[in-house]
């Protein structure tokens, strides 16, 4: 099977096997449909390498990616998701808030 | 009457803001089931946000010193309002958000880009200007960033809701990371919004309270609002600029 990662970040590859999403609608209702836990355990893993992953993309243009780094910046997008769940909420939907199926994510 | 007309000095103090230097990075809708003008006046108040929002951004707006986020400076502009919000000093950022900081900027209080169009009255404590334009639409913008809502009326009780977010185009791919952490952030408290203006409605209906207390200073253009809807209702029209 073909890697989903460029090779300095196999580590995370079977986060990017569930989080590499490529819209913003798609991450978020995989963050919204997993356990908190696995939020968490993206959080972890990926918060800490965000710069050294940034470092690694800016080696490309603009809207430029390789399909391996696109997937690396789409598993960064997704860490940011999970932040606010992890740094506030608690949980992996807003506590209290409006019902998850009736909030339209268009892009 | 065009629209630059009907924006007045409005339009006039948002001019300078390098719109064109921006990003369309979000788009969300929703039917939410509350009258389309007390959804308005959520947003032309601050005070909300250390109760709503006090688990999710707990001190960006409120501290000891400003425990009710007073605003700092309010216009009115005839049919349409502007308040500029205060920003905590003392704010502690969440890890993510000195992350997206640290790589460009996020909706939160941080480093203040020197631009035009924004912070009309000059305030040195200044986070974000919330804009309504009479009577359907709401523009907040801050140093870098802009996110707007539409709200359509349905029925008695019910509004159809858009909000779209712009942020200062990415030139890296950091920066680009720091625009999903503007997103996430804005879009968990709007589902904190949606869920409490719900509620409100909710309360309204059951009609168990006859009269509601407006605050002078607090809620100025929530009085504002009720005064420029009888206008246009009664067919006397724009109150003209103030």
């Amino acid at each position: 099977m073909s890697n989903l990662l460029p090779e300095p970040f196999r580590e995370f590859e079977s986060l990017a096997a569930i989080w590499s999403c490529g819209t913003e609608r798609e991450r978020h209702t995989v963050r919204l449909t997993s356990e908190f836990e696995q939020l968490q355990q993206l959080y972890d893993a990926v918060l800490p390498e965000i710069e050294r992953i940034v470092a690694h993309l800016n080696q490309f243009p603009m809207g430029g990616l390789p399909t391996q780094e696109q997937n690396l910046l789409n598993l960064s997008f997704s860490c940011m998701e999970v932040a606010l769940p992890v740094e506030a909420h608690g949980q992996s939907t807003v506590p209290g808030g409006f019902e998850p199926e009736r909030f339209m994510v268009d892009f | 009457m065009g629209l630059v007309e009907f924006l007045g000095q409005m339009g006039r103090d948002m001019q300078a803001f390098p719109f064109d230097d921006l990003s369309h990075i979000a788009r969300y809708q929703a039917r939410v089931k509350v009258n389309w003008k007390a959804f308005t006046d959520a947003f032309r108040e601050g005070y909300h946000v250390a109760m709503v929002h006090g688990g999710s951004i707990p001190d960006s707006m409120n501290s000891p010193a400003n425990p009710q986020g007073v605003p700092v400076s309010s216009r009115l502009y005839g049919s349409h309002y502007s308040m500029s919000t205060w920003a905590n000093p003392e704010h502690k950022p969440t890890p993510s958000e000195a992350l997206a900081w640290k790589m460009g900027m996020t909706f939160s209080p941080g480093e203040q880009l020197e631009m035009g169009g924004v912070n009309p009255s000059g305030d040195e404590i200044w986070w974000f200007d919330m804009n309504m334009v009479f009577p359907n639409f709401y523009a907040a913008m801050g140093p870098g960033w802009v996110f707007t809502y539409h709200f359509w009326p349905r029925s008695v009780d019910e509004t159809d809701w858009i909000m779209n977010i712009y942020q200062m185009d990415a030139k890296d791919y950091g920066e680009l990371i720091a625009q999903e952490h503007t997103k996430v952030l804005l879009r968990d408290l709007l589902y904190e919004d949606l869920s409490t203006l719900e509620s409100t409605q909710r309360g309204m209906a059951s009609g168990v309270l006859t009269e509601l207390n407006i605050s002078n200073s607090m809620e100025l253009s929530v009085r504002q609002q009720q005064w420029v809807v009888q206008q246009w209702v009664n067919g006397d029209g724009d109150p003209g600029q103030v």
